[in-house]
């Protein structure tokens, strides 16, 4: 540059530099509300009542699912278009901490809206530490002092006060979040596996005297979608009563990266319950042998169908039971895979810079 | 031939993915009790003899570190209790 200020440490990284609009303190905030996902759930029951031969009616609500993690919106005003930086002071810090990441980010009207996912419920909240271009926070937010240093861009901006608490970052670094969320088997009968069990994924960063002041800048890109499936079927004779039977469920859960302050130089990614669902459809016939005839033959054409089941199950008879699939349909974005895992950037600072 | 349930016991590959190079393999299982022998059933169902014909579908999903072979998911699959035969 012709003119303007540079500044730089020992290892060449760029401390300040005046063409550069640097983040300053916008404020500290707390949540608005709290909220989750609610739950997709639904299903059917059609003439199982007083079935012979071990109908099974067990597990058609949540039961054994994973519970699920809370969102807690948070409204940063922010005097123009670029969003906040915002990070996370976690309700607790070390290896039984929750897990919390930012989900979403977006303008609404002249603030922005954040959503900070965490993995459990529980009695305290995280804080968000805001942070904003300079050019984007009002000038009382400076302190009284007639000392410090700012500087000013090429065009007459300033783009760094010293007053008004820039960003310091003394850690950070890159984590990878695990792949699957649960590994291991997804169920076994009516009873579904999907909690997370996955190992926590660590990584380290320079190390800080005091773990429960430090706050953290890692928005959640990882996500992971995983699906539990099971069908039975059964048929033939009760009690001199023909019988048949057939039930199928699909279980899932939709899982968000999150993330914790694991030590004073150790930071941590897993997984938490974001969504959650259970659908399943369960019919059955049974008759005296003279009239089972028509009755069985409509249950051996039975279909899956209806608005709620379409994309979610495909046309199910005894002729096609070896192959029935479950698609993704409307509410699976993909299943039993990953995405985003690698690659998630994450920056460390002190609330008590800030506080 | 008497209309009732009848499938073939084992498992197939539902989905393959290499996702940052770990092999997701999604299987589906398939466990049936046995069928009966053609002319006993008959005689089954003509005496209304209690009897059933269970089929049980379930979903496996497996992650390798390399594209596995046949006996290695069967391996995972025994290691995981998966038995094709629903004894009466």
């Amino acid at each position: 540059m012709a003119q303007g200020l540079l500044v730089k440490n020992d290892n060449g990284d760029v401390l300040i530099d005046s063409e550069f609009t640097h983040y300053h303190f916008l404020g500290k905030h707390t949540h608005a509300s709290v909220t989750q996902v609610p739950d997709i759930t639904g299903g059917s029951t059609a003439n199982t009542g007083g079935i012979g031969g071990n109908s099974p009616d067990q597990n058609k609500g949540m039961q054994n699912m994973p519970a699920k993690g809370e969102i807690y919106i948070y409204s940063v005003p922010v005097n123009g278009t670029n969003p906040p930086l915002c990070f996370i002071k976690p309700t607790s810090t070390g290896s039984s901490a929750p897990f919390a990441g930012i989900v979403v980010t977006k303008q609404n009207g002249s603030n922005w809206e954040i959503r900070v996912f965490q993995s459990a419920v529980t009695s305290d909240s995280p804080v968000l530490y805001c942070f904003a271009p300079l050019s984007q926070i009002s000038n009382s937010a400076a302190s009284g002092d007639t000392y410090g240093l700012q500087t000013f861009n090429s065009s007459g901006a300033a783009t760094f006060d010293s007053r008004i608490k820039p960003l310091r970052a003394p850690g950070g670094g890159e984590i990878t979040s695990p792949g699957l969320a649960h590994t291991g088997s997804l169920g076994s009968t009516w009873n579904v596996s999907l909690s997370v069990n996955a190992s926590s994924v660590s990584t380290s960063f320079a190390t800080q005297s005091d773990a429960n002041d430090l706050i953290y800048y890692c928005p959640s890109l990882a996500h992971a979608c995983q699906k539990y499936e099971y069908q039975a079927a059964d048929s033939g004779y009760y009690s001199g009563d023909r019988f048949s039977w057939h039930r199928s469920d699909i279980w899932w859960c939709f899982y968000r990266s999150c993330f914790r302050i694991a030590s004073t130089s150790s930071f941590e990614a897993n997984y938490g319950v974001f969504a959650r669902g259970h659908f399943y459809k369960h019919e059955a016939a049974e008759e005296p042998w003279y009239n089972f005839q028509n009755l069985f033959g409509a249950l051996l054409g039975f279909l899956f169908g209806g608005a709620v089941f379409a994309g979610l199950f495909v046309a199910i008879s005894s002729s096609t039971f070896t192959n029935v699939s479950v698609a993704a349909g409307n509410y699976l974005p993909y299943s039993n895979s990953y995405r985003n895992t690698s690659g998630n950037a994450f920056m460390i600072s002190k609330a008590s810079f800030y506080d | 031939m008497i209309n009732e349930l009848s499938v073939t016991a084992g498992w197939e590959i539902t989905n393959s993915e290499l996702n940052e190079g770990t092999y997701l393999i999604t299987v589906q299982t398939t466990s049936c009790e046995p069928d009966f022998e053609e002319a006993l059933h008959t005689q089954m169902h003509n005496d209304k003899v209690n009897h059933t014909h269970r089929v049980e579908l379930g979903l496996e999903l497996l992650e390798f570190d390399h594209n596995p072979t046949t006996a290695e998911i069967q391996s995972v699959l025994d290691a995981r209790n998966f038995n094709p035969v629903i004894s009466r």
